[in-house]
């Protein structure tokens, strides 16, 4: 009787493990998904003999190639949660609130609430990545191989058919974290 | 031995309805506070749905009243993937919104004015008109509380009537019910009107209701139109971070309830203590006869528990007739006092725990002394 209790306990702690097994296996597939949204091919290295500032490069037009540098600045959160997306702005012409000095003048560090408007619209640019079908691949960009607020990036892109004179959306091919 | 507990309430009416009004006191303050707490949570929490996002202007993420957006964002919006959508109407809907003051028959109230478009009711399903119509250009919709907020009686504000704004006149042409929001207190005009009369070109809020769209797809999009100067904030956020604002006064409200109960509580518990000690030869008597110790502790512990039953009664025919018909207002927000089932619990449960505290104290200076000494006093 003792054996066959016995059995039973340890028969139930098997299976009971190997099932925890199968679900940790599982969990770890679908992060092993999430994390193959993005590729690791659009982080790295860019070799650039001329890289134009977010101010210059609000000339350029829809699907225009373009090489430009800034850094990751204003908005209270300027990455999108779950969206391969964030915004970058031009450090020689807005200032981010952790360069101000003042205390609670700005609810984040990367915000950029003490510059006007205007000129908020005039120095930022963003920034996405795209799947095969042109859509904005679903997966949140902070944290990724080194990007983070406040961070000075150099972007390798085209520029998306959605810009126009007013505001710019550039289609990252490859990101360099400085 | 219960005869004789009801007996002894009888006895003493006097002493008996002392000890129940001042129960029946605390009791009333702690629904109170607790019910205020209810409807200004309630008030809060149903103000935002968790399917709207609104559009804020960057910078007053804070403020609806303080944000300022782009007409021209209202076109922009519609075009987001996955909003909602009924009869070929997309759920977005601009709105002004901002305190002002308003003129009825001749004197000025201060009012919170609201434009909006008929896609407010695509946003907002929980709202229905319970008289009249959506006002075109030169009518308005006042809330079902708006007389609370105008401090006017409630039929004075019919349909028909006309209010005056900034030398213009408005004819009320229904009233909308918004159950438990802050809405209710508000007077809705037409979007165009309100623009045109405070010469504004741009809105104060646009709110979209969700689809098959994500809140994500709403923050991409103000990401992406940095032109717009937009912020994307969820509803339920916005009110929650109202509801922190309005912590203190919850807090304040709690401890205010706590101490005046705390005062009334002393007050029951000596009157309690002067009615029992008085009969500490009585119980005494009982004792000597051959009751004992433990079954006059149940009784004095009975007449308590029968007098703080009958003060939660009391309290709770009180605080169900009489709260509804209270409104507090903080604001913008109006709400009524309400009262929930789980704070009627807590109170029976509190009015028991209080029955067995005020009998300690003089249950033991009645009990434990030795026996020929109580009955030598």
């Amino acid at each position: 009787m003792k054996k066959i209790i016995m059995t039973t306990i340890v028969a139930g702690l098997v299976l009971g493990c190997s099932q925890k097994e199968e679900t940790k296996s599982e969990i770890q597939a679908v992060e092993t998904e999430k994390i193959e949204l993005i590729s690791a091919d659009s982080f790295g290295h860019i070799e650039a003999e001329e890289t134009l500032t977010v101010t210059q490069a609000r000339n350029k037009n829809a699907g225009d190639s373009i090489i430009v540098k800034g850094k990751i600045m204003g908005a209270i959160s300027p990455f999108v949660e779950s969206r391969a997306m964030f915004i970058i702005g031009d450090p020689e012409t807005i200032t981010s609130c952790e360069l101000m000095g003042a205390d609670d003048h700005c609810k984040t560090p990367w915000d950029t609430c003490c510059e006007p408007k205007e000129k908020l619209a005039a120095g930022t640019i963003s920034v996405q990545l795209v799947d095969e079908y042109g859509k904005v691949i679903k997966q949140g960009l902070q944290g990724q191989y080194g990007l983070d607020n406040l961070k000075h990036v150099v972007i390798q892109g085209k520029v998306s058919e959605l810009s126009n004179a007013d505001t710019m959306t550039i289609v990252a091919e490859k990101i360099m974290v400085k | 031995m219960f005869t004789y507990t009801l007996l002894n309430l009888i006895k003493s009416p006097v002493r008996t309805f002392q000890l129940i009004l001042a129960a029946t006191i605390v009791l009333l303050l702690m629904l109170t506070a607790g019910a205020f707490q209810e409807g200004m949570k309630q008030s809060l929490s149903i103000s935002g749905d968790s399917k709207n996002v609104i559009l804020l202007g960057v910078g007053s993420e804070e403020s609806m009243e303080r944000s300022e957006v782009p007409f021209s964002a209202v076109s922009a919006a519609k075009t987001i993937p996955g909003i909602e959508e009924s009869l070929g109407s997309r759920a977005v809907s601009p709105q002004i919104i901002f305190n002002s003051v308003v003129t009825f028959q001749g004197k000025d109230f201060d009012a919170i004015l609201r434009g909006i478009t008929p896609e407010e009711l695509l946003v907002y399903p929980a709202i229905s008109i319970q008289e009249g119509r959506f006002p075109n250009s030169g009518e308005i919709l006042v809330g079902k509380m708006a007389y609370q907020r105008l401090g006017i009686p409630k039929e004075n504000l019919t349909i028909g009537s006309e209010i005056n704004y900034e030398g213009k006149t408005f004819t009320i042409v229904g009233t909308f019910a918004a159950p438990g929001t802050t809405l209710e207190s508000e007077i809705w005009f037409n979007l165009n009107d309100l623009m045109a009369i405070t010469q504004r070109d741009s809105v104060s809020a646009i709110i979209l209701r969700l689809g098959d769209a994500e809140f994500d797809d709403i923050d991409l999009f103000t990401k992406q139109r940095l032109d717009l100067q937009l912020s994307a904030v969820k509803e339920s956020d916005y009110y929650q971070m109202l509801d922190r604002f309005y912590q203190p006064i919850q807090t304040m409200a709690w401890i205010t309830a706590i101490l005046i109960a705390a005062g009334a509580l002393f007050g029951g518990l000596n009157t309690f203590y002067a009615a029992l000690m008085s009969r500490k030869k009585e119980f005494a008597t009982l004792q000597a006869i051959g009751f004992s110790r433990t079954k006059i502790l149940m009784t004095i512990v009975g007449e308590s528990l029968f007098v703080h039953v009958l003060a939660f009664l009391t309290a709770a025919i009180i605080a169900l007739y009489l709260f509804p018909a209270i409104h507090v207002g903080f604001g913008s927000t109006y709400f009524s006092l309400s009262l929930t089932p789980s704070l009627i619990l807590a109170t029976f449960l509190l009015a028991f725990a209080m029955s067995v505290l005020v009998t300690c104290i003089p249950a033991w200076h009645c009990l434990t002394p030795p026996l020929n000494n109580l009955l030598k006093d």
